[in-house]
């Protein structure tokens, strides 16, 4: 694979990950948890919740690596 | 303690702010279309990330949001799930869309999608959409303001006379200052917004529960499903099921970034990386939703309800132990929610009304003088329209948004095949259009009618990018030259980061 192209590979599997997870069965899975709490959260909220931090930290990494879309 | 002189106050202070600060936007722009829709294309990142966030936000999050975790539980998480994915297709359609504003000199999606095909009836339909969805919109945002005021002064104004007050501030700044009105004050209001949320996110459980924790442990004994997705289908009603929790995720998320009020922000960002960062930044506001979905939990076990879900935020205020200065507060912000949508969706439409229908669809030969002046009257045709609708229909405020997401999703297809499709012909994306929209209405006033139990707009969705795709290979176009020059300004990066002008 040619070097450029790891970071945008990357980025668009983390956003199927995220549509995988907040959809459909492991979106039911996981929001039919009460426990662990985060942050006093109930894990169904707090899952939905870090998703989008982590989307947040993903186009952010995604925006360094590839130099502002430039690259 | 509603109606108390700091609560009025408060308000009017915030209102009399917006209003100063709105005008103050006035002759920071170019006296053209251009000037007025985007801008001069000339928005730095602070005011695209409040322009795109507090659009976005409307007095849907600040009411909305925690009428529906009240009411409905866990399906309120949805919210958050098409936040999240929505924008990101925005951090790719954005820019391109953006190059090929600055080289064809576009401030709307009607008219990119139309000189693509090199078919203008294509943008009348988009302006067909866009009145569609936007109207009941706008009555959302004016009905919301409506009920904030009559709450902040003690049933002193009716809703319908709060509205009037609201929207008559509104109307003034988006006149006299066009985009700029919208972008100062959304900025203003933003930071209201995001502010207030988590402020009182965090106090009213720790004032009524003691904290986060104790307050869900007691829903869960109380309401042991409450909490766990897909939650209710409607409040007090049975379970909602999974397709369609998920289809409602799909189709709001497919339909986020080409929002016309949303997409054509494209058009006024100053750079390429402006607009990429403001895409970067965003989740950050959208986590905002979380304050506001505990709000609602708070209120599950509170002893009396209040007269409809989407009053629950105020309703808790009015009746816990708060400072009346945190109530004042909180009213300017849900005020604040509301103006920052409707403010950008009667500025849309009025916009793309003139620009899309009038100028590209209808072949109109209008003056830059001429066009300003009729964006401006429809800014306020469109805006006692909807003020009409808000007092005249019945619905409650997210039902409504649900039913007006479905036509405008059906965009995405034109607009991702005429950035990036170049075997897509005009005929394809016309009848796509048309398709899905029939189809999506079509099971949205027969749910019955459905052959799964998925959103209608998905459906129609999948009827729009098979026609478009059929009638696409069927009759296919030969590229001509224009087509060549569209798509080399599109894919053209510029080396650094300058502001450029058309």
């Amino acid at each position: 694979m040619r070097r450029q192209l790891i970071p945008h590979v990357l980025f668009g599997v983390w956003f199927a990950a995220t549509a995988i997870a907040l959809v459909g069965p492991v979106a039911e899975w996981a929001g039919a948890r009460i426990e662990p709490y985060v942050l006093g959260l109930p894990f169904s909220l707090a899952w939905s919740a870090c998703w989008a931090l982590g989307m947040f930290v993903a186009l952010a990494l995604y925006y360094r690596a590839t130099d502002g879309g430039r690259a | 303690m509603s109606g108390s002189p700091v609560v009025v106050s408060v308000v009017g202070a915030y209102l009399a702010l917006c209003l100063i600060v709105g005008i103050a936007a006035k002759g920071k722009s170019s006296d053209s279309p251009t000037g007025y829709v985007a801008g001069d294309r000339n928005l730095n990142l602070l005011v695209m990330y409040f322009i795109t966030g507090a659009t976005i936000f409307s007095g849907f999050a600040f009411l909305g949001a925690p009428g529906w975790s009240y009411s409905k539980g866990a399906a309120s998480f949805y919210i958050l799930a098409f936040g999240t994915l929505g924008f990101v297709p925005f951090y790719f359609l954005g820019p391109r869309a953006a190059r090929l504003g600055r080289a064809f000199g576009f401030v709307t999606q009607g008219e990119l999608v139309a000189t693509r095909f090199r078919m203008p009836a294509i943008a009348g339909c988009m302006v067909f959409v866009s009145a569609l969805a936007f109207l009941p919109y706008l009555a959302l945002q004016i009905k919301g303001a409506g009920y904030v005021v009559s709450a902040a002064t003690g049933g002193w104004f009716a809703p319908w006379q709060g509205a009037a007050i609201v929207y008559a501030i509104v109307l003034t700044y988006v006149l006299s200052s066009g985009v700029l009105g919208v972008g100062w004050t959304n900025t203003l209001q933003g930071i209201f917004m995001l502010v207030l949320a988590w402020v009182l996110g965090l106090y009213i459980p720790f004032e009524l529960y003691g904290g986060l924790r104790p307050m869900f442990e007691r829903i869960v004994s109380e309401r042991p499903d409450f909490l766990r997705v897909p939650g209710l289908a409607a409040e007090g009603g049975a379970r909602w099921n999974m397709l369609d929790y998920s289809s409602a995720i799909l189709v709001s998320s497919i339909g986020f970034s080409v929002w016309p009020h949303l997409f054509m922000k494209a058009f006024t960002a100053k750079s390429d990386g402006v607009l990429r960062r403001t895409v970067v930044l965003y989740p950050t506001f959208q986590l905002f939703i979380v304050p506001l979905l505990i709000v609602g939990f708070a209120g599950v076990l509170f002893a009396a309800p209040p007269e409809a879900a989407d009053q629950i935020l105020p309703h808790l205020l009015m009746n816990i132990d708060v400072p009346e200065l945190v109530v004042g507060l909180f009213c300017a912000g849900a005020l604040a929610a509301s103006m920052s949508s409707g403010d950008a969706i009667v500025h849309a439409l009025a916009s793309i009304t003139v620009r899309d229908g009038l100028v590209t669809a209808l072949g109109r030969d209008v003056g830059p003088r001429a066009q300003r002046l009729l964006i401006r009257v429809l800014v306020v045709v469109f805006m006692l329209a909807a003020y009409a609708l808000a007092f005249g229909a019945g619905a409650t405020l997210v039902d409504l948004l649900l039913v007006a997401y479905g036509p405008v999703t059906q965009l995405a297809p034109a607009v991702v095949a005429a950035l990036y499709v170049r075997r897509a012909t005009g005929a394809g994306v016309l009848g796509g259009l048309t398709l899905g929209i029939a189809v999506n209405i079509a099971f949205v006033l027969q749910p019955d009618w459905r052959p799964v139990p998925i959103h209608a707009g998905l459906l129609g969705l999948a009827a729009n990018v098979s026609a478009l795709v059929l009638l696409s290979a069927l009759f296919p176009k030969p590229n001509r030259p224009e087509d060549d020059a569209f798509f080399r300004a599109a894919a053209e990066t510029p080396a650094r980061d300058f502001p450029t002008t058309d």
